[in-house]
């Protein structure tokens, strides 16, 4: 162990050159080893560190030169405490570059049980790491600060910040290694965006002590708490940076603040989601930047509960809007600035009391900029827009929730309704008008809990973009009273969707996945437009869903050369046809399912029919696979398996077929007659034609093959 | 808002092989003062608007706008970061210059 000194003039830490055993000396060592402790004083030059680095301690006290720190870690700790007990020491007057921002990084391993200091002087660093292999303990005497993408992370010992004021990038102390963290009343700026910049770790592992200092997250789209369990006890912690801001824990746990802020910024689309309980003991601030720029406070998943336990805590609220959150004790928010607004699933709230706006003038304009009736539409307020247009206006929805039931009715002069300016959701019934136009790049969601209609009188929701419709509708049930076109994605997420037996049109159809929900398409037609490469009909997560499809027909309407899944799900199926002209594309029906009556044939081309290898489709009517002579349509599974085709009585007739990997069974006699081939691996087809019937009569025979083929599309 | 009695006038119509099932919903006072033939009409705009509507397909986007734009942003991240680098890289052949130092490749 020694003490080694940087030398003066410029100089790289792997240099035996640089360094001294004496301040100021002759070169008469070799660079520092785990165990040396470093000074860079008075007498030092620059100093660069451009390799892997390691010390015991690293003391700059009274250095005023430049120490630059290239994409290397300087490893600083060993089994004992640097001299002084210091671990690493900056001073104001020296000059710290980091040439990375997170790789001019420090990693602190001393396994001593000795308090070291850590005084970064304010510098701005990498990344920084405590990690002690076992004791380590650390203390910080100054500022520090890191880049917005620079972590400290501790993983191992005991870390205080002893009050200081710190600005960094992302802390983390997630994994299961003992450690202990303390705050005091430090001043904490986490810069990170768009990422968990305050991660915790196991609720048994870590012992906190933060309840003295003040978070400040100035990144936009932050979380903290993360995956793990800790059961953080904050003191103050402030949101500022705007987007989806978040706290995320493990099942079953609660994370407490003294005081919780939440700032919206001058954007309409901030949110605070909540994943678990949260316990606010002294003032809980959610404060929307205006009334037009509000904040959403909302569960993390639509339709579940989460709570705000206030109990004795100060409310201080504005321009604020509440979706599935319940207070423990309740508060009266009606008259709040900027007024409250209720998105449902809210308990013990008490809101603004609901109003019908109309929207006010003759002109088009911003949703966000009428007069209306007395205020921009809250969630809980029915919309009417009725007004004598003057020619060539636009209505635009720049509001990301628009209102309870949306009514067009009496409106005149030809508007145009554009949802293109960001998300929008409407807590009620939508009803348009036959002398309006359409405009749309961006996702339409329906969220009313309640029973409400869709009425499209004629228009078209464009949906360009690749925007779409959802229905998110804890609860709800959206019933068609037309006809539906989207040119964008349908998506029944959760709630009732009723088609009533009108057309639905869209470029896919997704009724896959775990919410509740009943889609309900009675003898609806579903055309599907999609050209591209994808699943087009997805219903093959099938959880929480209710599905009656029976009578319902699903139509591939275009020509494609892509190939375009549907995802059975295990359901039953009315019709699916799949006859569209000149449509080289193959289909391939995944999973297994039900079809009352399948079509796939093409007169100008052949085409495959896949299906998923172990599957088993049930065909109740009709097997309508049919090619043309020197057009075969192919028959086969997805891989080098078996799929199985099953009806359980009469004949299948078929024509024109190459047929691999499938097996034919059920009950029912499966023909594959002219111009079919036997491609291998089937079992149960008949490669042969069907057997003619007799119609009976005392005229003669008059021959059909089988009965299948009558029912042709 | 007061209440309002509509009118559903449901129809099917076909064209060109593609079956239209959609309804002409109107406030009642509204409907009653159509003409059949002014319904027939309408009922023929719908058709057209359908048929033009499945003949004219559009491709399936994947990614969402809010997915493009963060996506945008963390490219842009990475741009800063790969500036960094190339700016420590600059530093660092400067400083070698300086003191006669070899080029070194930094990582």
């Amino acid at each position: 162990m020694a003490t080694k000194y940087k030398r003066a003039g410029s100089g790289n830490w792997s240099a035996d050159a640089s360094w001294s055993t004496t301040s100021g000396g002759a070169a008469d060592t070799v660079k520092p080893t785990a165990a040396d402790d470093v000074k860079l004083d008075a007498s030092s030059g620059a100093l660069t560190i451009d390799e892997t680095a390691t010390c015991r301690s690293l003391d700059c006290t009274g250095y005023t030169g430049t120490f630059t720190h290239n994409n290397f870690i300087l490893t600083i700790g060993d089994a004992t405490a640097g001299a002084g007990n210091i671990a690493l020491k900056f001073v104001a007057g020296m000059t710290y570059t980091k040439n990375f921002a997170t790789g001019s990084a420090f990693s602190f391993i001393s396994t001593s049980a000795t308090v070291q200091t850590v005084d970064f002087a304010g510098k701005d660093t990498g990344n920084v790491t405590f990690n002690a292999s076992s004791n380590g303990s650390w203390q910080f005497t100054g500022a520090h600060t890191c880049s917005a993408t620079a972590t400290v992370t501790l993983t191992k010992g005991t870390l205080d910040i002893n009050g200081q004021t710190v600005s960094w990038g992302l802390f983390n102390c997630a994994n299961s290694n003992v450690k202990s963290i303390t705050f005091g009343a430090a001043n904490v700026t986490i810069t990170g965006s768009n990422a968990n910049v305050f991660i915790g770790g196991n609720s048994t592992d870590t012992t906190q002590s933060i309840a003295a200092s003040t978070i400040t997250l100035t990144g936009a789209n932050v979380t903290i708490c993360g995956s793990y369990s800790t059961k953080f006890a904050f003191g103050t912690v402030i949101f500022s940076g705007g987007g989806t801001m978040a706290t995320a824990n493990g099942t079953g746990s609660t994370t407490s603040f003294v005081n919780l802020t939440v700032n919206g910024t001058a954007v309409k689309t901030d949110n605070f989601s909540l994943s678990t309980t949260l316990v606010v003991t002294g003032v809980l601030t959610l404060a929307g930047n205006s009334a037009t720029n509000r904040l959403l406070v909302k569960s993390d998943a639509v339709g579940s509960e989460r709570q705000f336990t206030n109990t004795g805590a100060t409310m201080t609220w504005s321009n604020v809007d509440f979706q599935d959150i319940t207070l423990s004790t309740a508060f009266n928010a009606s008259a709040i600035t900027g007024l409250s607004g209720d998105c449902g699933g809210n308990i013990n709230i008490t809101f603004t009391t609901a109003a019908t706006q109309t929207w006010s003038g003759t002109s088009g304009g911003n949703w966000s900029a009428n007069a209306w009736t007395s205020r921009v539409p809250l969630p809980q307020d029915d919309v009417l827009i009725n007004a004598a247009f003057s020619g060539s206006q636009t209505v635009t929805a720049d509001m990301p929730r628009l209102g309870k039931s949306i009514n067009w009715t009496g409106a005149t002069g030809t508007p145009t309704w554009s949802l293109s300016s960001t998300t929008n959701t409407v807590y009620g019934s939508i009803t348009l008008i036959s002398g309006m136009t359409m405009a749309q790049d961006r996702n339409l969601v329906l969220s009313g809990r309640g029973s409400f209609t869709l009425t499209s009188a004629g228009n078209q929701f464009p949906n360009t973009g690749g925007s779409g419709i959802t229905l998110s509708a804890p609860g709800g049930t959206y019933t068609l009273q037309d006809a539906l076109y989207t040119g964008g994605n349908l998506t029944i997420s959760i709630g009732g969707f009723v088609t009533n037996g009108f057309n639905v049109t869209c470029l896919t159809f997704i009724g896959s996945g775990s919410g509740t929900r009943t889609i309900t398409l009675g003898g609806s037609t579903v055309n599907i437009t999609s050209t591209s490469t994808a699943t087009v009909v997805n219903n093959g997560t099938t959880t929480g869903l209710t599905f009656s499809g029976e009578s319902s027909t699903f139509i591939i309407a275009n020509a494609s050369t892509n190939v375009r899944t549907f995802a059975l799900g295990g359901l039953t199926y009315g019709t699916i046809s799949y006859v569209v002209s000149g449509s080289t594309g193959a289909m391939t029906l995944q999973g297994s399912g039900t079809i009352r009556i399948l079509n796939f044939s093409d007169v100008s081309n052949a085409r495959t029919l896949n299906f998923s290898a172990g599957s088993t489709v049930t065909i109740l009517n009709s097997f309508n696979v049919q090619g043309s002579a020197g057009k075969l349509m192919t028959v086969g599974s997805l891989t080098a398996a078996s799929h199985t085709l099953s009806k359980a009585s009469g004949v299948v007739s078929c024509r024109h077929l190459s047929i691999s990997y499938s097996i034919a069974t059920g009950g029912a006699n499966w023909y594959a007659g002219a111009g079919s081939t036997d491609g291998g691996n089937n079992s149960g087809w008949i490669f042969a034609d069907a057997p003619l019937v007799s119609s009976g009569g005392n005229s003669g025979l008059m021959g059909m093959r089988g009965l299948n083929n009558l029912n042709m599309i | 808002m007061s209440d309002q009695i509509f009118i559903q006038h449901r129809f099917t119509v076909e064209k060109d092989g593609h079956v239209l099932n959609d309804a002409i919903v109107l406030p009642k006072s509204e409907y009653e003062a159509l003409q059949p033939e002014e319904i027939e009409v309408m009922k023929t705009e719908r058709l057209d608007n359908f048929v033009v509507a499945l003949t004219a397909p559009k491709e399936a986007v994947k990614e969402t706008n809010e997915e493009i734009v963060a996506n945008i942003d963390a490219d842009l991240a990475s741009i800063e970061e790969q500036k960094t680098t190339l700016l420590a890289m600059k530093a660092e052949a400067i400083l070698a210059a300086e003191v006669g130092i070899k080029p070194k490749s930094v990582n």
